[in-house]
């Protein structure tokens, strides 16, 4: 078992550069995500630390041993397909044991490691199926099986449940949450479905444009968003966002107005800033943070657009006066009707505030959000 | 009224009936094609394949005669089936083993991949007999390129068309000329084996070796085993270039199966005895490739067969 260390990679295909310089400390045994939309390059990071894709720069170490020259075969690594890769013409027990037994591995203890692999998956009576005969879930367990076999320091995965149905999915999640923990071994997981990276994940990697945008524990990720990206990725619906002027109080606290808000809101920060530039900065609030209140407590007044009903919670889209778009999550069974008239307010502990880079100011936290995520944070360092 | 629903009751059929024959209509020139020039002819062949037919002359019924005169009196047929079997042996592993090999190469992700299998595939194109000419001036003993590079190796060239040791090896080589369409063949094949299993390969320390055996090799065999087949079914076709770069000689090394049927045929105009023997060779190749049909249920594997008892074991 070993952590990763990834120094100033860079990968570019031709002129598009795919990678631009990432820096990454995974530790021992530890689960994390790369997390993403399409095209921000966390498969490509993922097939660079296999070995599949040769890097353009940096280095790639694994446990003590730089393995950023290395073929793929000599990293101690193994890899789960998105689409399985199982080998078709093979039944399930030979399609575990094909690389060992061309390695020379003695037979007993390649009948040894297939038996506790296919134990571990339940997959011992599909042992002499091909892959053909098995069903979605079945051919995802065969393909972690082969890397299980082959018992590496490293377990990549490459979106391995993106081909289940949802409900498959989400007990496939379950599953490979209690393999990480039996096995103990570090693993990297790319998704990008951010319910997946949250649930797994010790820590996750939010990547954008092949850059890191923020590398945290999932809560941090949610309540302290570095930028504007990670602010917008994570979380369902969105951040609300919109622009507001910024005027420093004092070091630890700053004003916000807009003419969306009535009045003004202090927002409250966790460590001091020295200055705040004279530009219209980003104001953000999560949509589960706005409630619907009576007029004379509100900041804001709009008329509702549209409701979403789920069972669970209504989400609420207004246009405020002002024509700015926001949304609101309120509880499922709230009489609020498409056309009303809504008076909206927010907490300003639950307001994110971003410069006009895109750059968060760091938020005062309250003590229980602060406690939960130290406490995620004490749980993905004592795997190391 | 009800004139006029009888009335519409024929219409409508009548439309129905255009509307079920349109279909045939399109492929009619096919069919056409196939009934006059393929099927037409084949029943022809066998109904002459029982007559004395001379080409001018009466035509009389001989029964099975003529098929005993080629088994029991007709040395040549034993001496001309033997000689092709002998270019089946070399040239049928040959094109598919040389033209796999061909489309592992071309399929490699290097710089002017396109050129080289444009290059590999010309010769395919080549008419028969252009590709004859090239060969007689390459085999020429005297002032053949081929000599004349063994030569500058130190070698004394054999005498490639004249001496019967090499003559058919000289043909072999000729013919394999063509591996362009069973290359292109398997290199589409080659091309549709997912790369990820031989990523998940590579990740498992799998050689290149087996991973040429154990996975391009099954995945590739519902291609490898048609080039076989029609490897097959060209061997024993061969006539052009043995036709016109030997004659079938020297001393009859070259004298194929199709040349005996050839002169049989056009040269002492015995319609009825050639076409006893293209009923034979048609028979050989039937039972040839319905042989490597037979055993390919060991060595195919289809992605979408499943065999019974692997269905019963489901």
């Amino acid at each position: 078992m070993a952590g990763v260390d990834i120094k100033q990679l860079y990968k570019s295909f031709g002129k598009t550069e795919v990678l631009t310089g990432i820096d990454l400390g995974i530790r021992d045994g530890e689960f994390v995500s790369f997390l993403g939309p399409s095209g921000c390059g966390k498969t490509t990071l993922l097939r660079s630390i296999a070995g599949l894709e040769e890097v353009s720069g940096g280095s790639v170490r694994l446990g003590a041993r730089i393995i950023t020259q290395l073929p793929p075969a000599k990293r101690d690594i193994a890899m789960v397909f998105q689409n399985y890769a199982l080998y078709p013409h093979m039944n399930v027990y030979k399609n575990l044991s094909f690389g060992l037994s061309l390695n020379g591995v003695p037979k007993a203890e390649i009948e040894e490691r297939v038996q506790t692999a296919s134990r571990i998956l339940q997959i011992s009576d599909l042992l002499k199926r091909r892959p053909r005969q098995l069903s979605g879930g079945q051919r995802q367990r065969v393909a972690i099986g082969r890397a299980i076999v082959r018992d590496p320091k490293l377990f990549l995965l490459d979106e391995p449940l993106s081909n289940l149905d949802a409900g498959l999915r989400v007990s496939m999640r379950v599953e490979l949450a209690s393999l990480h923990r039996r096995l103990g071994v570090t693993m990297i997981y790319v998704t990008h479905d951010q319910v997946e990276a949250m649930t797994l994940s010790s820590r996750v990697v939010v990547l954008n444009k092949g850059a890191v945008a923020q590398f945290g524990t999932p809560l941090e990720l949610f309540y302290a968003p570095q930028n504007l990206f990670v602010a917008g990725f994570i979380g369902s619906p969105k951040m609300n966002m919109m622009k507001v002027n910024a005027n420093a109080i004092n070091e630890m606290s700053i004003a916000l107005t807009s003419e969306s808000i009535s009045g003004s809101i202090s927002f409250q920060l966790s460590t001091p800033v020295q200055q705040v530039p004279d530009q219209p900065h980003i104001f953000g609030i999560r949509p589960e943070n706005v409630g619907l209140v009576e007029e004379a407590n509100s900041h804001m007044s709009g008329n509702v657009e549209l409701v979403e009903r789920l069972g669970t919670e209504s989400q609420v889209h207004v246009r405020l006066d002002s024509g700015q778009g926001l949304t609101a999550v309120t509880r499922g069974t709230h009489p609020v009707n498409m056309g009303d008239r809504v008076h909206l307010n927010f907490p300003a502990e639950h307001c994110h505030l971003f410069s006009p880079e895109g750059e968060a100011y760091p938020r005062k936290l309250d003590g229980e959000t602060r406690s939960l995520i130290e406490r995620q944070e004490t749980a993905a360092l004592c795997i190391a | 009224m009800s004139t006029l629903v009888v009335q519409d009751e024929a219409s409508e059929e009548r439309h129905r009936f255009i509307e079920k024959l349109t279909p045939y209509l399109f492929i009619s020139p096919w069919i056409l094609g196939f009934l006059f020039f393929t099927l037409g002819p084949l029943i022809f062949s066998f109904i002459m394949s029982f007559y004395d037919w001379p080409v001018v002359g009466e035509r009389t019924f001989v029964g099975l005669q003529n098929y005993e005169v080629m088994l029991t009196e007709d040395p040549l047929f034993w001496d001309s089936l033997w000689i092709t079997v002998k270019f089946g042996l070399f040239f049928v592993p040959f094109n598919v083993i040389l033209g796999l090999l061909l489309a592992v190469l071309l399929n490699q992700k290097v710089f002017g991949t396109g050129v080289f299998r444009t290059i590999f595939y010309l010769p395919s194109v080549i008419s028969g007999v252009a590709l004859v000419t090239i060969w007689a001036w390459i085999y020429s003993h005297e002032y053949g390129i081929l000599n004349f590079l063994l030569g500058l190796a130190g070698i004394e060239g054999p005498n490639w068309l004249g001496d019967p040791n090499w003559s058919l090896l000289a043909i072999v080589i000729a013919s394999l000329w063509g591996l362009g369409g069973t290359m292109l063949i398997l290199l589409t094949g080659l091309q549709s084996i997912p790369k990820e299993l031989y990523e998940a390969a590579k990740m498992s320390d799998v050689p290149a070796w087996a991973r040429l055996i154990y996975i391009t090799i099954p995945m590739l065999s519902p291609m490898l085993l048609f080039t076989v087949i029609t490897s097959i079914i060209s061997a024993f076709q061969q006539l052009t270039i043995a036709l016109l770069l030997t004659g079938g000689g020297p001393l009859e090394s070259t004298y194929f199966f199709a040349m005996y049927i050839y002169d049989n045929a056009f040269k002492y105009f015995e319609m009825g005895f050639a076409a006893a023997n293209s009923w034979v060779m048609f028979l050989i190749i039937l039972v040839l490739s319905m042989l490597v049909l037979k055993s390919s249920s060991a060595w195919v594997y289809y992605e979408g067969e499943m065999k019974n008892s692997e269905a019963a074991d489901a």
